[in-house]
């Protein structure tokens, strides 16, 4: 038996004792060291009822101890173990006085971390010390959203349950006015909520404020969500201006054409032939050869055109639907594309030696409604 | 024909089905069925067994185990004898 519980036994009758005993529990390695004097050993579970036996029987224990690997690692297992509980039962008792985690319920509109910074700030991390009502009225003037907040200590954690108020939207949330992005001419007005800062008829720039996100209650501002619905009319212009007589550039039909080979934009190869125009206009043309990165190789194309001066006389009137036209498209492409045109006009200018034409569009534009989704 | 349990009943006058006894090279000796310890020393273990009584001579002896049934002498066993 390898472990165990040994003992060592003096008394008379060793015979005896050792079948009463061996009636009750199995005994291991009985060896009589003397007539009056044996060695044996039992099953560590059974040591507490041996004992007792031998003392019932007037048996004196010499000796009494546990033996083998298993008695080993529970003397070592209960050393460690103690030690490990008492200093655990240490750190738990003080750390106990202590509140080491927030939990926040209920909340919605306010952040869990928001509220958490709130308190570590304000109150003391004492458990004793800290009293549980001043936290939730500190909470409640606080925060406006809050309209019902209670605060418990449990263990170790601090929970605060917290119910928000129902705000209705218009004066729940961030406050900022409707701001212009345009310049034009404010049209027609539908006010939802705020202050109007404009009204039909007025010219406006961009950034001009149209609506104020408060409204005026017995002389004091209060806050509200800035809400209209504004619809503006923004004038896009262009102007084309026209000589009768002028001078213009004409391809005269020559051209010369150089061919370049390009690697990392340098020029390695060059066919070029002989040119002398005086007056020219080029057009480049590049083409990729090999699409890799090794070798990336480009044709660059250079065409020249030969021009030349020609006089034209072309009277306002011959010109004008040319004009008017070439007026409206530089106008559209002013505005960067319009959604709705309203009105669109054009007005002549006669100046000593030339025509000027001066074309507007109208867009409407509406500014300011807020999506109730 | 020869029948050993009968001889041995004739020369014991023991019941052998009442208890059994292996002996393992001299050096371990088993038993079944024992009445209780009687003589415990390095050269001489004696128990009862039903209608008798056997002891083992040697020298180094000791009990490797004792219940209430059973026994395991362990030591250099010389002798074994029934009376």
């Amino acid at each position: 038996m390898k472990n165990g519980v040994q003992f060592k036994i003096k008394g008379l009758n060793q015979e005896k004792n050792l079948n009463i005993l061996a009636k009750k529990f199995p005994i291991y390695d009985i060896v009589r060291v003397s007539k009056n004097c044996s060695i044996f050993k039992v099953k560590i579970f059974h040591a507490k009822k041996v004992r007792k036996t031998l003392i019932e029987y007037n048996f004196e224990i010499l000796e009494e101890k546990r033996v083998g690997v298993l008695p080993l690692l529970l003397k070592v297992f209960n050393i460690y173990a103690i030690s490990a509980l008492i200093f655990c039962s240490i750190l738990i008792f003080a750390q106990s006085p202590f509140i080491w985690q927030y939990e926040i319920l209920g909340e919605k509109s306010l952040t869990k971390q928001e509220i958490v910074d709130f308190i570590k700030d304000n109150f003391t991390k004492n458990k004793y010390k800290l009293s549980t009502k001043s936290v939730e009225g500190a909470l409640y003037d606080e925060y406006e959203e809050i309209s019902f907040v209670s605060v418990i200590v449990r263990g170790q954690t601090l929970i605060v349950n917290i119910k928000e108020k129902l705000l209705p939207d218009e004066i729940y949330g961030e406050f900022k006015p409707i701001i212009s992005e345009y310049d034009g001419k404010v049209s027609e007005i539908e006010l939802i909520s705020g202050t109007l800062a404009v009204k039909t008829g007025d010219y406006i720039k961009a950034g001009d404020v149209l609506v104020y996100p408060y409204y005026v209650d017995d002389g004091v501002e209060k806050p509200v969500m800035a809400n209209a619905e504004i619809t503006l009319d923004i004038y896009h212009t262009s102007s084309i201006m026209h000589f009768e007589d002028r001078v213009e550039l004409i391809r005269t039909g020559e051209e010369a054409e150089i061919l370049e080979v390009l690697l990392f934009n340098l020029p390695i190869y060059i066919n070029s032939k002989s040119m002398n125009f005086t007056l020219y206009e080029t057009v480049v043309e590049e083409q990729v050869l090999i699409k890799n990165n090794i070798l990336p190789l480009k044709l660059k194309r250079t065409t020249y055109y030969e021009l030349e001066e020609v006089k034209l006389h072309e009277t306002f009137e011959e010109a004008k639907e040319r004009l008017v036209e070439e007026a409206r498209e530089k106008a559209l492409l002013n505005s960067g594309g319009c959604d709705i045109i309203k009105d669109e006009y054009y007005t002549v200018e006669e100046n000593e030696n030339s025509v000027t034409i001066n074309y507007c569009i109208v867009e409407e534009v509406k500014v300011g409604k807020v999506d109730e989704n | 024909m020869f029948n050993f349990f009968g001889e041995l009943k004739k020369h014991t006058n023991l019941k052998v089905d009442e208890f059994h006894i292996i002996n393992i090279s001299n050096k371990l000796l088993y038993v079944e069925g024992h009445k209780g310890l009687v003589i415990l020393s390095s050269e001489l273990v004696a128990f009862k067994v039903k209608n008798g009584r056997i002891e083992v001579e040697g020298r180094g002896l000791y009990l490797k185990e004792l219940t209430e049934n059973t026994l395991k002498i362990s030591g250099d066993i010389k002798r074994v004898e029934s009376f």
